[in-house]
């Protein structure tokens, strides 16, 4: 080239250089290594690594190899954050990414993600879930769930807003107390579930699985009240596990918020300080295990994120992504929107709707003379003719899987499938009905503490009784082989740790 | 606070109202009545100017009346008699004297003689359009006769003629069935009187058939007075109501509908009125309409939420304005008929009306508004002239609305025929919206397109008589078979209510 | 040829005429189809006016086709290649815009920048479109009723019955809608969901294609059902772009009718039906060639196959007047465009996926009622409403490299100008619809290499659709199920033994579906009674 290149893209070319040397390698590589593959005197190669490390573009790592120990580098967070857009892209542009994002690529190692509501969700940080469910169940899961809607209801009459559009009875319900409710349709069938916390006398904040600012608002006309949709104020994390007490107690700014954490009782909600970051913290779950979740500005992410981690180390805190929850919601016995009941707003058919009795929730029901929520008639009327069909608990013994997979010369292969959301037929045992179908699961997972097959599953009101004898239709070796399946109780795990209460004293002396 | 019991509380004293009031007092009910205004009547109820002189408020056409329907209430005993015409109307189609007025004589051959003259063939073809229409409102009849069913929509896609005429437009309809432009000014403008549509909208038909319910093949329709003066229909009824023992308030204002929650429902259980005063009654009629009832007097949250959205967006859409004229000397409109009995129409074609209803689409007044007039006796031997006007302004009046009011003037002299016009007043749909508190200003409590009659005229939850509640029924024209003066919304109230009344 | 003689003659070779003819042969008979034109497709032709530029010169969509149709035909065999358009772009005034795609979360994003209450609306609206689509495809896919003094013939009534009892059966509340959406607006059915005037301007469109109606016209509401039905899930796939043009459909109809051992014969004009002794046998050609056949059928408008073909005595005179009074005005235009490059939007500079879907102007619905009142009165639109596609973003082999075409579907330009004429309106008409894309498209004006500019009176001379009107006949209540095209007539049959209607002036109506004619041709098999197929040979084409 006769003419000299123009002033700065010499530094350029010479950064690349390096990014493309780090990234051709298969191990972090120290400065004198790098500056002799690149031609560049170690200064030179030092002051722009620099500068690549400042950006993220590169990381500064430990490395040990034969040649002796040392720094070296290796390619950073943001790089990998830019390359890790392409496998779920696909698409002209990158999905939605919750505040967490970065911080979660940093564990990712799966690459895998769900699509939720939009937004991009870890199935899995590691390779395999396995161990993140041991988390949940053994010490403290951090699952981001920030892509939940939010919603606020405001206002002199946001309690008869919010007892107008929730079956529960929100007049029952205190500043700082959290409630679990569903709300219906006119014709009293299920539309959504969700937890509301009454955050002051006039203010409540609702979070759904599907937007329903229009349901809502179309509620109120003639209240007093308005409602707000506020999803993206607040990014979530859901920590979950019998050590995730330990770990915000360690995490709290100080021993006044580690004390109010640590005596917060189930389904309440208190205010808290992490990392100099003000949350709300509330003690609910989808794991039905002892678990919290925090609601955080979305400036406020990283920082909070960054603190529980740090803290959590101590407790064997990890991120945990979408299938272990899955895994541990199922022995919760928490149904599912969309898997294990269809929301009224989005049945296609009118048999796929389902009044609240029939997805094990009568008890959120609470008519009384003085309240009118929406569905209460059409509710009452059905409830007066009885329901065909029970939301039940559906368990196959380990022996029983033995049983199915030995003709095939297989050990049983549950434990190796993830949760699966593919519905199974129940049958009748043969007798009964001539065997015919009288249900299906909708969601089933192998439960590694249990050691048995649990599901939900709908069934017919006549086979709904705990003890029940039903066929469970499964593939094994590609041939469908039924195997005699139990109603069960739900939940099928019930920890009396989810809803105790302790002391701070307690908490901190766990810990040693 | 004195609490009173009754067996039904009737919301409003309109002409519909009092219908169901006296008919089920008669069968044994203890009813209760409660006007806002000061005179019962509603959009039927006369206007005194004084000096015993005495117009209709709103509605110049007894015509519709199912005299058949109310025999109960004996109407004649209490002193109601018809003065019937001999036409149903006449069209003026440009500023001159009756002689050259298109009149849709009653009597088919008479009526006949006339379209012939006006348009070769067109005799021939108003036999044949006799004919038709009768076969259909005499079909049309049953239906309005009985409550709204999905059944019905059977006869309808079966039907090739009552589905051609329910979702024709007039343009197209009468364009097929008469050459004469004037005869089809005559009958559109007939059919479009209080309608925010022209004669080009699909579906407008419908509201010709409305208007000739009663016509036959041997002839139209009638209209009609009541003998008296204008006050002497709704007297009649007050009469018949009072004399069953109706206990009929008058400047009471109803401001709410008590509404109790039972198993598997909710129940409307009595009225609340301005004044604090609590009635209960095991069953409330209203005959005010739909959404005034149920978004004003029971209120959203009592309601489900797909009833809401849908009463929010039931289109009541007012266009007509009223002048009242007072005519010093006894002189025009020169009536081709030669009696006052018979409103005359004036348009210059289909356009006018179409105009008219762009106008009413965008919200603006005509600057030249078409017009159907009606002479009634006046001061010292004068007349007073009652004039429909559309389309009028949404919200305003002649005062407000300088366009309208030059425009309203000018019609009104070209009609006039040099007769002395005095100080008049006049009326717009902001009037009915706030004297008689008609939602939108619209006088038939709802559209008349098919979209919101028969099943649709309500909710996906109640239509006809019915409401969301259990207890509360609509015996007004938002209620199934709709507007105009017919009686026919109260007498299905007044069959209904038994079963709420268990 | 002519000396040979037919079971059947299909007068009118578009795609109706030639899915009557292709049924029929699939049953075994033999079947001549007359195209007066020199080449068949009625409205779906494509032609090169403008070296190397292919023009889809009147409809351009391929979504309400059949898939009976598709089926029983082996069409996809014959050449059927469809490419979906995947996306609906409305640009709006000041470089705004309102973009749906085939991914709902990312649709909902954007409507969700008009308004959030609209997008969580939206998702509903659809499913109950769905729902809706689902009872009106029963509705047409059910022949009306020979109307028997009021009551439906025996043959129809055990269907009928069926209909019956599935409406009565089904949720109340979905009845209700789909009454209303059989009789309201479609602004009084939007309003009850929306409050972003761009969404519902742009779910209206759908509403008034083709039809002399604005979205504030009572029975539009049907319209836009009637287009849904292309449109099921709301997945735009099922809107698609035939490769080589509409035309070529028909190309691909007739080679399957063919196949199946029909005979198409072009240039051929009927003249007039031969009736004898109150029987139809065959037709008379315009150089009084006659050509006989026990039945025949038209696939042309009433006022051709009622009016010009019969002798005026064969008919009871209301369904004559009816006939006549038939209300098939055309209002819609085509404006074909050939282009040196690529046309960028406003709101959208850089070409992108966007170009290969459907692109609509109307910002608003006064925009469209606008429109609709100047035509209402005898004038063309000021400023239309514009319905887009460029084919060769779709299919390569319409234009050059990097030159394109672009069809634009114009409303309103009525068949009858007030005071005025066509013949010299006709580029000013033109003017206006570039004027009104130049907003939204900057600089396309200056990349048109060649205009052409159809209006409802070419249709009817080029196509022979009388009054121009793409649907052969207004969508609206009066002119449907048993009215179509009148009674005594709505069940194919007409009242002369042997002659039949097939065309889209026949249940359940316009648009490409081939509809009307499989149910024609399946009525004259039954009154044949001959079975709707001879055996698999003659169906998969040992005729070719």
């Amino acid at each position: 080239m006769s003419t000299p290149p123009p002033h700065g893209t010499q530094a350029i070319q010479r950064a690349f250089a390096l990014l493309r040397a780090v990234a051709d390698s298969a191990r972090p590589l120290p400065l004198a290594e790098l500056s002799r593959r690149v031609g560049l005197r170690p200064p030179t190669a030092h002051r722009i690594l620099g500068a690549l490390v400042a950006e993220g573009l590169l990381d500064r790592v430990e490395r040990v190899e034969r040649d002796g120990a040392g720094m070296g580098y290796c390619v950073g967070r943001r790089a990998r954050a830019l390359g890790a857009l392409a496998p779920l892209a696909g698409q002209q542009k990158p999905p939605r990414t919750t505040p967490f994002f970065a911080r979660e690529l940093e564990h990712h190692a799966s690459f895998g993600w769900r699509d939720w509501s939009g937004v991009a969700g870890a199935t899995s940080y590691e390779p395999t879930y396995h161990r993140e469910y041991w988390a949940i169940r053994n010490a403290a899961a951090i699952i981001d769930v920030s892509p939940l809607f939010k919603y606020e209801i405001r206002g002199p009459q946001a309690e008869a807003l919010a007892n107008r559009i929730f079956t529960r009875d929100f007049r029952k319900c205190r500043p700082g107390q959290v409630m679990y409710t569903c709300w219906l349709d006119d014709d009293g069938k299920l539309l959504q579930d969700g937890n509301v916390v009454r955050l002051a006398p006039d203010r409540f904040r609702a979070t759904a699985a599907h937007p329903t600012l229009r349901w809502f608002q179309d509620c109120g006309h003639g209240i007093d009240a308005e409602v707000a949709e506020v999803t993206e104020d607040y990014a979530a994390l859901s920590v979950q596990g019998p050590r995730s007490r330990a770990v915000l107690v360690a995490a709290a700014r100080d021993r006044a918020h580690a004390e109010r954490l640590a005596a917060l009782p189930y389904f309440r909600a208190a205010e808290a300080d992490i990392a100099g970051c003000p949350v709300l913290v509330t003690r609910t779950g989808f794991t039905g295990d002892l678990g919290y979740e925090v609601w955080i500005a979305p400036a406020d992410a990283e920082t909070v994120w960054d603190a529980l981690f740090h803290h959590g180390e101590a407790h064997g805190a990890m991120p945990v992504g979408l299938v272990a929850m899955d895994q541990a919601r199922v022995e919760a016995g928490l149904a599912l929107i969309d898997i294990d009941f269809v929301s009224a707003a989005h049945a296609l058919l009118e048999g796929r709707k389902s009044a609240p009795h029939e997805m094990g929730l009568a008890w959120t029901v609470k008519p009384s003379p003085d309240r009118d929520f929406v569905g209460r008639a059409a509710l009452e009327r059905a409830v007066a003719e009885g329901f065909r069909t029970r939301l039940v608990g559906i368990e196959v013994s380990w022996m029983e899987l033995e049983r199915v997979h030995a003709p095939y010369g297989l050990r049983p292969q549950n434990p190796h499938h993830p949760p699966s959301r593919e519905p199974g037929a129940l049958y009748a045992p043969y007798g009964a009905e001539d065997g015919r179908q009288v249900g299906q699961v909708t969601s089933q997972a192998f439960s590694p503490l249990l050691k048995k097959q649990v599901g939900l599953a709908s069934v017919d009101a006549r086979f709904a009784e705990p003890g029940t004898a039903l066929e469970l239709e499964m593939m094994v070796d590609y041939k469908r082989v039924r195997a005699s399946a139990r109603v069960a109780h739900l939940p099928f795990y019930d920890p009396p740790h989810k809803r105790d209460d302790v002391t701070i004293d307690e908490v901190q002396g766990a810990r040693a | 606070m004195t609490a009173r019991d009754f067996d039904v509380a009737v919301v409003g004293g309109g002409h519909n109202a009092l219908v169901a009031a006296g008919l089920l007092q008669r069968r044994g009910a203890r009813v209760a009545l409660f006007e806002a205004r000061p005179q019962l009547g509603g959009f039927a109820s006369p206007l005194a100017l004084g000096e015993g002189v005495e117009v209709p408020l709103a509605v110049d056409d007894w015509g519709l009346v199912r005299d058949d329907l109310l025999a109960e209430l004996e109407l004649e005993r209490h002193g109601l008699a018809w003065a019937p015409a001999e036409a149903l109307a006449a069209l003026r189609s440009e500023a001159t004297d009756g002689d050259a007025d298109l009149v849709l004589w009653r009597e088919a051959g008479r009526c006949a003689a006339s379209f012939e003259q006006d348009a070769p063939g067109d005799g021939k073809r108003l036999r044949r359009f006799l004919a038709e229409i009768g076969g259909l409102v005499g079909e049309l009849e049953e239906l309005w006769r009985r409550p709204p069913e999905l059944r019905q929509l059977a006869r309808f896609v079966l039907s090739p003629e009552l589905l051609r005429w329910c979702g024709g437009s007039l343009e197209e309809l009468l364009g097929a069935a008469f050459d004469g432009t004037r005869a089809r000014t005559a009958f559109g403008a007939l059919a479009l009187r209080g309608s925010a549509w022209g004669p080009s909208a699909a579906g407008t038909g419908i509201l010709l058939l409305h208007q000739l319910a009663g016509t036959t093949a041997e002839g139209l329709r009638v209209a009609r007075r009541p003998r008296g003066g204008a006050g002497a229909f709704v007297a009649a009824l007050e009469r018949s109501a009072a004399d069953a023992g109706v206990q009929m308030a008058t400047g009471a204002p109803v401001r709410q509908i008590l509404v109790e929650n039972v198993a598997g429902g909710s129940r409307a259980v009595g009225l609340r009125l301005a004044n604090g005063t609590e009635v209960s009654a095991r069953c409330v009629l209203s005959g005010l309409d739909r959404r005034t009832t149920l978004l004003d007097l029971v209120g959203p949250a009592r309601l489900p939420v797909q009833s809401v959205r849908r009463l929010r967006h039931l289109r009541h859409h007012g266009v007509r304005g009223r002048a009242i004229v007072p005519v010093a000397k006894r002189a025009g409109p020169a009536l081709a008929t030669g009696e006052p009995g018979v409103p005359l129409l004036v348009a210059r074609g289909l356009e006018q009306l179409e105009r008219a209803a762009d106008d009413a689409k965008w919200g603006r007044s005509s600057a030249r508004p078409w017009l159907e007039v009606s002479v009634w006796p006046g001061r010292a031997g004068g007349t007073t002239w009652t004039i429909n006007a559309q389309c009028a302004p949404q919200s305003g009046s002649a005062t407000t609305d300088g366009a309208w009011a030059s425009g309203l003037r000018a019609a009104i002299e070209g009609v006039g025929s040099g007769a002395e016009l005095a100080p008049w007043r006049d009326l717009t749909p902001a009037d009915w919206e706030r004297e008689l508190g008609a939602a939108g200003g619209c006088e038939h409590h709802g559209d008349m397109l098919l979209d919101q009659l028969f099943q649709l005229r309500g909710t996906e939850r109640a239509a006809g008589a019915r409401t969301e509640l259990q207890g509360l029924l609509l015996c007004g024209s938002g209620a199934h078979p709709g507007g105009a003066v017919t009686g026919l919304p109260g007498w299905h109230a007044a069959e209904l209510a038994p079963e709420e009344l268990g | 040829m002519s000396a040979r003689s037919w079971d059947a003659v299909v007068v009118g070779g578009g795609h109706n005429g030639l899915v009557s003819a292709a049924y029929l042969a699939r049953a075994g008979l033999r079947v001549q189809v007359l195209e007066r034109r020199e080449r068949v497709g009625g409205a779906t032709v494509t032609e090169e006016p403008y070296p190397g530029f292919r023009y889809s010169v009147f409809s351009y969509l391929v979504s309400l086709l059949r898939p009976e149709v598709i089926h029983d035909l082996d069409l996809v065999r014959h050449g059927l290649f469809l490419v979906p358009l995947e996306s609906t772009l409305n640009p709006l005034p000041g470089g705004d815009e309102l973009y749906r795609e085939a991914d709902s979360n990312r649709t909902f994003a954007n409507v969700a920048r008009h308004s959030r209450r609209d997008a969580e609306a939206y998702v509903e609206y659809r499913l109950r479109m769905t729902q809706l689509a689902q009872l009106v495809h029963e509705l047409q896919a059910t022949a009306p009723p020979d109307l028997v003094d009021g009551a439906a013939a025996d043959e129809d009534a055990a269907a009928l019955a069926a209909l019956a009892r599935r409406y009565v059966q089904a949720p109340r509340d979905l009845i209700f809608t789909f009454l209303q959406a059989l009789t309201t607006s479609a602004e009084s059915l939007l309003d009850q969901w929306f409050e972003s005037a761009p969404l519902k301007a742009a779910l209206a469109t759908s509403s008034i294609i083709g039809s002399f109606v604005s979205p504030r016209s009572p029975g539009s509401a049907y319209v836009l059902l009637h287009h849904y039905m292309g449109e099921i899930d709301g997945v735009y796939r099922a809107w698609g772009w035939q490769k080589g043009g509409t035309g070529g459909l028909a190309e691909v109809i007739a080679r399957a009718a063919r196949s199946l051992g029909a005979d198409i014969r072009l240039d051929a004009q009927v003249q007039r039906v031969l009736v004898e002794d109150g029987e139809v046998c065959g037709v008379v050609l315009e150089d009084g060639e006659e050509v006989r056949a026990r039945v025949v059928l038209s696939s042309l408008a009433p006022q051709a196959s009622l009016g010009r073909f019969l002798d005026p005595g064969l008919l009871p005179e209301e369904l004559l007047d009816r006939a006549m009074r038939w209300q098939s005005f055309g209002c819609s235009g085509k404006v074909n465009l050939a282009l040196d490059r690529v046309p960028r939007f406003a709101s959208r500079p850089e070409p992108g996926p966007h170009l290969a879907g459907g692109m609509s102007i109307a910002p608003d619905l006064d925009y469209v009622e606008r429109a609709f009142e100047d035509a209402k009165y005898g004038g063309w639109s000021r400023r239309p409403f514009a319905d887009l596609v460029i084919p060769s973003c779709l299919d390569p082999d319409m234009a050059p490299p990097g030159k394109h075409v672009m069809s634009c579907f114009v409303q309103y330009a009525p068949y009858a100008l007030s005071g005025a004429d066509w013949a010299d309106q006709r580029e000013a008409f033109g003017d206006a619809v570039i004027d009104v894309l130049e907003e939204h498209m900057p600089g396309l004006r200056e990349s048109i290499l060649h205009r052409q500019v159809l209006v409802p009176p070419d249709i009817e001379r080029i196509v022979g659709i009388p009054g121009g009107n793409i649907f052969h006949g207004e969508l609206r209540m009066s002119q449907l199920f048993v009215n179509r095209p009148g009674a005594r007539a709505a069940a194919y049959r007409t009242p002369v033994p042997g002659y039949y209607l097939c065309g889209s002036s026949t249940h359940p109506g316009g648009g490409i579906s081939g509809a009307p004619g499989r149910l024609a041709a399946l009525r004259v098999l039954r009154d044949l009674d001959r079975p709707a197929e001879v055996s698999a040979t003659a169906a998969t084409g040992s005729g070719a």
